[in-house]
């Protein structure tokens, strides 16, 4: 099991990141402050550290500067969102850059973009009979290769990082299409409705009533 | 063209034409001195000889001729004594004055030669003779050139120093306008902290002292400048801070709720931090319009009584010091004072709830209010847990939380001290702490009294 360590001082938003990342599989350990998470860097592996950069006791930069000899991956998380800060964080060593307020979505695709590249992810998903290798793009279903558009792609695989998780229809548009949500629905059905098709996945990805979509996971 | 150079032009200028002139003049006035003597001399001379060979003419008349005629004075001319001058017989064209003068230059050959030239008219028998003179003065013009290759020697000298006592002059008059406008270059460069360091006291000490002033002035305006957009600046990161991290959390536990199947007992956790975080916002945003409320309106001063302040504020403490168990003692010494009752409410409000928040469970807080000589005092006096040194003087920047967590748990922003100050100034006063770590800390300010 993938081992995160959330350093925040604010304990809800450190609530909240664990909720999300132990339902999405991970497991959690939580720092309120600078010296527990360096006392806990020191005495434990973590495959990903998530970090607050303004943190009573040792900040944000200088537990950087601890954890980055170990190799572990880290994600910084902050309110300082403007681009000097962002540069000053990934020039400090930061694999990525959180910017509060962040919707869950992005939390955990930034977290599993940030593990695979660290080579500390499983680059394949499956479900049931479909298999997705995210690495060299290619979706098998009971071993027969299926072919997808780039877009289809895309959005399977968020639907995978995202399993029993409603996503919105504005959410996965800007996910997938990478734009603002213009109140455009029908590119988002259409793309679930072909993937559906493709996939045979009619159960699985079910509709909720004038809000989006769930994939429907094992567990 | 530099002023130094100027400087030195001008004072070069001035003594080689200085020099140049009164040399030439004093050459020449001397020259010509000699040169009127000789002549004076020549003259006279000329007219002693007309009269001797008048005479002589006369002489040698009666043995000889009847009447003197100018071969007798020829030949009178050719025996001694004139024959050791130059002496001849001439018939001008014009009638001449007695004694007449002239200078003649003669090229004879390689040199040249100046002689004066002596015309005296003198009678014999009733007839006019004209006796010319000839004297060299050449001696005196070659003097004159000595003179002069003498002066040409003095005046390059003088020159040669002039120019270096210009060059010394402009540069020593100079110095102070260099320093002075180094300093200007530094400050144009943002070094204002830099001064003219000119101790003269003519034009330029003046200039230059008034210049260091305007520099002070400068770097005084600038420093407070800076504090404020500094102040702006950390204001502003705080607050875009303080207003993410609740929104954070909003934004995400609704997110959450909405996205996935939550247990009851999480779900109802998610609501509660939706609901603590947003009254967090609301607390933030009602201190902040308070707070900016404040920055433009004058407060609105009025007669009010110590006491009655005192007991309402105590009034409004009393359920939260209750929850608490807190003790609150008023000790207030009942005067009029002048100021503005409901926003000094909020203040001795403030100051009791950070007090409460400092204190333990059974403790006592004090609100005291005393005349002093330098105005009425208000003090709240607590025995908790105190300030640390180094956040003392922080604790009144907006958003600044000493103990951050604590302060959370309690609903603070970190608004409050900031509030307080600010009300304070509004007043004529300033916040004055005394705290030692656990054992307490008293907050005091100072309001007029109203004289009856």
């Amino acid at each position: 099991m993938t081992k995160i360590l959330i350093v925040e001082d604010e304990k809800p938003i450190a609530n909240l990141i664990d909720w999300n990342l132990s339902a999405s599989g991970y497991s959690c350990t939580r720092a309120y402050d600078g010296n527990t998470a360096a006392d806990l860097i020191a005495e434990h592996n973590y495959d990903l550290v998530l970090l607050d950069i303004m943190l009573p006791g040792i900040n944000g930069y200088e537990l950087l500067g601890q954890i980055k000899p170990t190799g572990t991956p880290v994600i910084f998380i902050t309110a300082k969102g403007s681009v000097q800060d962002r540069v000053q964080g990934l020039r400090a060593g930061a694999d990525d850059y959180l910017v509060k307020p962040f919707e869950i979505v992005e939390l955990i695709a930034r977290v599993e973009s940030v593990l695979r590249r660290a080579g500390k992810a499983s680059t394949v998903y499956t479900l049931g009979d479909v298999t997705v290798d995210t690495e060299s793009m290619q979706v098998t279903k009971a071993g027969v290769p299926v072919t997808l558009t780039r877009k289809e792609f895309d959005l399977l695989v968020l639907f995978l990082q995202n399993q029993n998780v409603a996503l919105f229809r504005e959410t996965i548009y800007e996910r997938v299409w990478e734009s603002d949500y213009m109140g455009d629905t029908r590119t988002v059905d259409l793309h679930v409705q072909r993937l559906r098709k493709k996939l045979d996945w009619q159960r699985r990805l079910c509709a909720i009533h004038k809000v989006g979509y769930r994939l429907e996971g094992d567990g | 063209m530099k002023l130094s150079a100027k400087i030195t032009l001008a004072v070069v200028l001035i003594v080689a034409l200085t020099v140049s002139i009164s040399g030439y003049a004093i050459v020449s006035s001397v020259f010509h001195a000699q040169l009127k003597h000789q002549i004076t001399a020549a003259a006279e001379e000329t007219q002693l000889l007309c009269s001797v060979l008048g005479t002589m003419a006369v002489e040698r008349r009666s043995s000889t001729s009847a009447r003197v005629t100018a071969e007798t004075l020829e030949e009178t001319l050719s025996i001694a004594p004139f024959r050791d001058y130059r002496l001849r017989l001439v018939q001008p064209t014009a009638p001449r004055d007695n004694v007449e003068y002239d200078i003649v230059r003669v090229n004879d050959g390689a040199e040249t030669v100046y002689e004066v030239v002596i015309t005296c008219r003198f009678a014999v028998d009733q007839k006019e003779y004209y006796l010319e003179s000839r004297r060299d003065v050449t001696d005196l013009y070659e003097l004159r050139g000595q003179y002069l290759g003498t002066f040409k020697l003095v005046y390059l000298i003088a020159v040669a120093v002039s120019l270096a006592a210009g060059f010394t002059l402009s540069a020593v008059l100079t110095a102070p306008i260099r320093s002075l406008s180094r300093s200007t270059r530094q400050i144009a460069g943002g070094n204002y902290s830099v001064r003219a360091n000119v101790k003269t006291s003519d034009e330029i000490g003046i200039l230059a002292s008034q210049f260091n002033r305007m520099a002070g002035e400068l770097e005084q305006h600038i420093a407070s400048l800076e504090l404020a957009t500094q102040q702006q600046k950390d204001f502003t990161a705080s607050f875009a801070h303080e207003l993410k991290t609740p929104l954070t959390s909003i934004i995400g536990y609704a997110d959450t709720l909405r996205s996935r199947k939550l247990p009851e007992e999480q779900q109802f956790e998610a609501a509660s931090f939706i609901f603590s975080e947003g009254r967090r916002l609301e607390t933030m945003s009602h201190s902040l319009l308070r707070l900016f409320s404040l920055e433009n309106e004058e407060p609105q001063m009025q007669r009010f009584s110590a006491l009655a302040l005192a007991k309402s504020v105590e009034e409004s403490m009393a359920y939260p010091m209750k929850q608490r168990q807190l003790v609150l003692e008023l000790r207030v010494e009942d005067r009029v004072l002048w100021g503005e009752q409901s926003l000094l409410e909020i203040l001795l409000y403030n100051l009791l709830d950070n007090a409460r928040k400092a204190s333990q469970p059974g403790s006592k807080i004090t609100l005291l209010g005393v005349r002093t000589p330098e105005g009425y005092c208000f003090a709240v006096k607590d025995r908790g847990m105190g300030i640390p040194q180094e956040a003392l003087s922080r604790i009144t920047e907006p958003f600044y939380m000493v103990d951050k967590s604590r302060s959370r748990a309690e609903g603070g922003a970190g608004l409050g001290l900031a509030l307080s100050q600010r009300i304070a100034q509004l007043h004529g006063a300033t916040l004055h702490y005394e705290s030692k770590v656990g054992r307490g800390t008293v907050v005091s300010f100072l309001l007029r009294e109203v004289v009856k």
